[in-house]
């Protein structure tokens, strides 16, 4: 040991974050119990967060489902109007462009019904095809012979000049299917032309959107409220952490810690609780949202239709509020245990 | 008499003063609590000379943290003027003053105040990392602090698995751990055995012998009353005597 040649006083150095980070880290190892409080009101702020997303994901995904099913319904019992029971009767199909999914659905349907085969004759078309068991994948249009009850025409793009004759039932008045409205100018003459496709009426739509813009303002006015009280209850819980701490505090201060060493402290440790709160938070709020809505829905119904996707999107939303939520709610702890004097923190005896 | 000593302070501080490390004028503090104003120290002036071996005796309430925070750069005095080398504290800003708390004094305290969440090992390395040092240079001074202090084979435990005796000899590691000019202890045995204690007063002693160190303690440890330079009496928030052990009774009922 040798005392300092060098008398003159000079500006503290300023820490590198990893030191702050030990020293966050060593904290909350021995404080677990405080620090699982402090998580845990993010944990419940971050689930009703993403519970309420979640709800709204597999509500309309719900909707979405269960009208397809009933247009497939709907579609079908179009179809069997004009051929009688599909069951064991062959179709022939002509996809031109890309299929929708409700297109790749009323297959699915189809060969649930029991058809005898479905012969696809691909016209411009490069899409992956659903597996299905009666389905044929045809190399000329001609293949599609005489024994088809009806001929489907499905698919995004127009036909445009294609010949449909060689494909038709060789009936006298043959039944041809569009599922689109776009294919029926283009058919032949002297068929039963189906239009299997619906459009929906303008003031339908106009209800369906209102009815969304309210859940959405509904929405919006609960997540706020639960948000803030979530604030509340962090900087509650900083607050004591800090009044526990004052004599820690105190100390480092008389050993040279800087006013900004000890705000670190604090932001790091609020926002790596927050982190893994809302972690955790996230996933106990999808679970507990999708988890109700299949006891009510039933488990086929509401796992078949969640959009995983914008899940995944509003997981990720709900993690950075849970860490913004957190960063936020250390400003005045921080503050407050950084503006100590450290006399003052190593008279407090708490 | 003492306002016109207290002037010739004023006038020229740093007159013929190279041997002087604190140097108190006038030094008051209230604090305020509502609306109860308590006057903790009403005028003390005082001059600790360097690598000196003071010990500062009062009863409790006689303004002795207070004194001891003022002329250890904790706090700031609500009137008159600290210099701790030459350097009026009331000019610093915060970060010079984290840098002379860190560098230049190592505290002391009675109550230990070890960081509880840490390792015995870590305690003493904190400051040093305050200053700025590296890891592995800190780690190795560290543990050389340690067995220094007789703790050579407890350098991982907590403190909450040390006896009195050991944290705060930990205490005293860690202020020890940047090397500093002055040290300031308050009741550094008063939590001691017998043994411990006289160990303690022993290297405080050796320190001061060998490398200078300034040593300043509130105590009221008979042995180590006995082994400092002078002993100050403050009371009701002034210095009121100053004396050479040798000049001292200790067999009087003060000190019983």
């Amino acid at each position: 040991m040798t005392t300092h040649s060098d008398n003159k006083i000079q500006a503290q150095v300023k820490l590198p974050y990893s030191v702050a980070l030990e020293v966050v880290l060593q904290g909350i190892r021995i404080r677990m119990g405080r620090s699982i409080v402090t998580m845990m009101g993010v944990v419940l702020g971050v689930a009703f967060l993403m519970s309420v997303f979640c709800s709204n994901v597999i509500r309309n995904g719900i909707a979405e489902e269960s009208s397809l099913r009933s247009e497939l319904s709907r579609m079908l019992s179009f179809l069997e109007a004009e051929v009688g029971s599909v069951t064991d009767q062959t179709f022939g199909i002509v996809v031109s462009g890309t299929l929708s999914e409700m297109e790749q659905r009323f297959l699915q349907r189809l060969d649930r019904q029991g058809v005898g085969s479905l012969r696809l004759y691909p016209h411009a078309f490069s899409g992956p095809l659903p597996r299905l068991g009666s389905l044929q994948s045809l190399e000329r249009l001609e293949e599609i012979r005489s024994g088809a009850a009806a001929l489907l025409v499905m698919g995004g793009a127009p036909l445009k000049d294609l010949d449909l004759h060689p494909a038709l039932p060789g009936v006298p008045q043959p039944v041809v299917a569009a599922t689109r409205t776009l294919h029926l100018g283009s058919l032949p003459e002297g068929i039963i032309a189906v239009a299997l496709e619906r459009e929906l009426q303008p003031e339908e739509l106009a209800r369906a959107e209102e009815r969304a813009l309210q859940a959405k303002v509904r929405n919006i006015w609960i997540v706020t409220i639960a948000l803030l009280v979530t604030v509340i209850g962090i900087t509650n819980s900083l607050l004591m952490s800090v009044t526990e701490r004052f004599k820690e505090i105190g100390t480092m201060k008389c050993l040279g810690a800087l006013s900004s060493f000890i705000r670190r402290i604090f932001f790091i440790e609020s926002a790596l609780t927050g982190l893994v709160g809302s972690l955790m938070g996230g996933v106990v709020g999808f679970l507990v949202a999708s988890i109700i809505y299949a006891l009510t829905f039933g488990f086929g119904l509401v796992f078949v239709s969640i959009n995983y996707g914008a899940i995944l999107v509003y997981y990720l939303i709900s993690v950075l509020c849970g860490i913004s939520m957190s960063i936020l709610a250390a400003i005045y702890p921080a503050s407050f245990a950084s503006r100590m004097v450290p006399a003052t923190a190593l008279r407090t005896n708490i | 008499m003492k306002a016109d000593l207290v002037n010739t302070l004023l006038a020229d501080p740093d007159a013929g003063t190279s041997h002087v490390v604190i140097r108190g004028l006038d030094i008051r503090k209230t604090y305020v609590t509502g609306k109860v104003e308590t006057h903790a120290l009403r005028g003390a002036t005082l001059t600790i000379n360097r690598g000196e071996y003071l010990s500062i005796m009062g009863p409790s309430g006689s303004g002795k943290s207070t004194l001891f925070n003022m002329i250890g750069g904790l706090g700031k005095p609500s009137a008159g003027k600290v210099y701790i080398d030459q350097v009026d504290i009331a000019q610093l800003d915060a970060n010079e003053l984290a840098w002379l708390r860190c560098r230049k004094i190592g505290y002391i305290f009675q109550s230990y105040n070890l960081i509880n969440t840490m390792t015995c090992l870590e305690n003493v390395t904190l400051p040093m990392s305050f200053a700025g040092m590296d890891g592995d240079d800190a780690q190795d001074k560290a543990v050389e602090i340690l067995e220094l202090v007789g703790l050579g084979h407890r350098l991982l435990h907590k403190p909450a698995e040390l006896s009195g005796g050991q944290q705060q000899r930990v205490a005293i590691a860690r202020a020890l751990a940047n090397s500093p000019e002055i040290i300031l202890a308050d009741e550094p045995t008063a939590n001691l055995d017998q043994k411990t204690g006289e160990d303690m007063i022993e290297l405080l002693a050796r320190l001061q012998a060998e490398l200078g160190v300034t040593i300043i303690s509130a105590t009221h440890d008979l042995k180590m009353l006995r082994r400092s330079d002078r002993i100050m009496w403050i009371k009701d928030g002034q210095i009121v005597k100053t004396a050479h052990p040798s000049e001292i009774d200790f067999s009087s009922d003060e000190f019983h």
